[in-house]
């Protein structure tokens, strides 16, 4: 960002040791989450907490395949999210397709839906992975690297299109960004 | 118990409806009938025989017979045996009478056939209602004849591949030096 100063720095680094992840637990990936959460693995030592609703996140974290019904759910929770807000992508699902290439109602690609910060590849990826990718996503907000919600809003069409592509019944409120 | 009910039975239902076409294995009875005959047969065995159990209903797609085959499971708590039903539907145009009005949870079932395998249940005032699919276009999706990797390839787009092509369980062997290991 242009206007980096000494006021976005202490943000960023507030943002980077407070993170509030709402998780969409549809996939297989949410598996891995309740033991990165509880004391074996413990997310909490980084600052990393469980948000009950998007409102009050700050990271939305996908946790494998979306349907396309699904996915509406997906777009209108991080629409609802306030800014600066991220996305974790979890899994080969949400990368390329993983084991659901070649199904007739997955999705395959979750960055031309949504902007995605970080990916976490695997299927499907253990708790060391999950947090590694946790701590990388605060690194680049405290590095002011993460601006994948800048994004959306300026390529609102291109996301629209894309959305639109798979939605075919389309009944999402075009203002909610 | 009564061991021979389902003698019993191969011979007033299935003898009836079905002719010798039953096999009985265990405690499971089943049967093919025409299927404008399904509805009475499966009244006859709530009413009559005690078969108030609606276990499951199911369907299978036979493009090479150009019939799909529709499954009614029914269970009976006093007998504490099983038939199961079975009929044969035009694929072209599969059509038959619901049975909502003997068991009213069939009325969900046949939602779902109708939207996966394009199942007209008759006197079903919920046929056609999304069930699974949101805004589904494509045709039904458990028939055998949808290639669902062509659709997805018409209808999603794919990640490009590493430009640099590099086998990935190759690389790894290369760095790591491990041998064996997976064979992929």
């Amino acid at each position: 960002m242009a206007s980096r100063n000494i006021f976005t720095i202490i943000d960023n680094w507030a943002r980077s040791r407070s993170i509030w992840l709402l998780m969409y637990c549809t996939g297989c990936g949410a598996v891995e989450l309740p033991p990165t959460m509880t004391s074996r693995f413990d997310m909490e030592r980084f600052g990393i907490a469980p948000a009950g609703t998007p409102r009050q996140a700050d990271v939305l974290l996908i946790t494998g395949y979306l349907s396309i019904k699904s996915l509406k759910r997906v777009i209108r929770a991080y629409e609802q999210m306030q800014a600066p807000k991220y996305v974790i992508g979890l899994g080969a699902c949400t990368i390329n397709g993983g084991m659901y290439w070649d199904s007739y109602n997955t999705i395959k690609m979750l960055d031309l839906y949504i902007p995605v910060d970080v990916w976490i590849a695997g299927c499907m990826p253990r708790p060391e992975s999950v947090i590694a990718g946790l701590n990388k996503l605060s690194d680049m907000i405290a590095n002011d690297k993460c601006n994948g919600w800048e994004q959306y809003t300026e390529n609102i069409k291109w996301y629209r299109a894309n959305q639109k592509k798979v939605i075919k019944k389309w009944d999402l409120p075009d203002y909610s960004y | 118990m009564n061991d021979n009910i389902l003698d019993y039975l191969s011979d007033s239902i299935a003898g009836k409806f079905a002719g010798d076409n039953y096999t009985v294995k265990g405690d499971i009875l089943s049967f093919s009938i025409n299927n404008s005959e399904v509805f009475n047969v499966i009244d006859y065995l709530y009413n009559n025989e005690g078969y108030r159990h609606l276990s499951m209903m199911s369907y299978s797609d036979w493009p090479e017979k150009k019939i799909i085959k529709l499954y009614y499971i029914v269970y009976s708590y006093t007998d504490q045996k099983t038939v199961i039903i079975n009929t044969a539907l035009n694929r072209e145009k599969p059509e038959i009478v619901t049975i909502k009005d003997i068991f009213e949870q069939a009325e969900t079932y046949e939602v779902e056939f109708n939207e996966m395998m394009g199942i007209v249940f008759n006197g079903n005032s919920r046929m056609g209602e999304e069930f699974i699919l949101e805004g589904w276009q494509g045709p039904p999706p458990m028939r055998r004849d949808f290639d669902t990797a062509q659709y997805a390839d018409e209808e999603f787009m794919y990640r490009p591949g590493r430009e640099d092509g590099v086998d990935v369980r190759e690389h790894i062997r290369e760095i790591t030096g491990e041998t064996g290991g997976f064979d992929d």
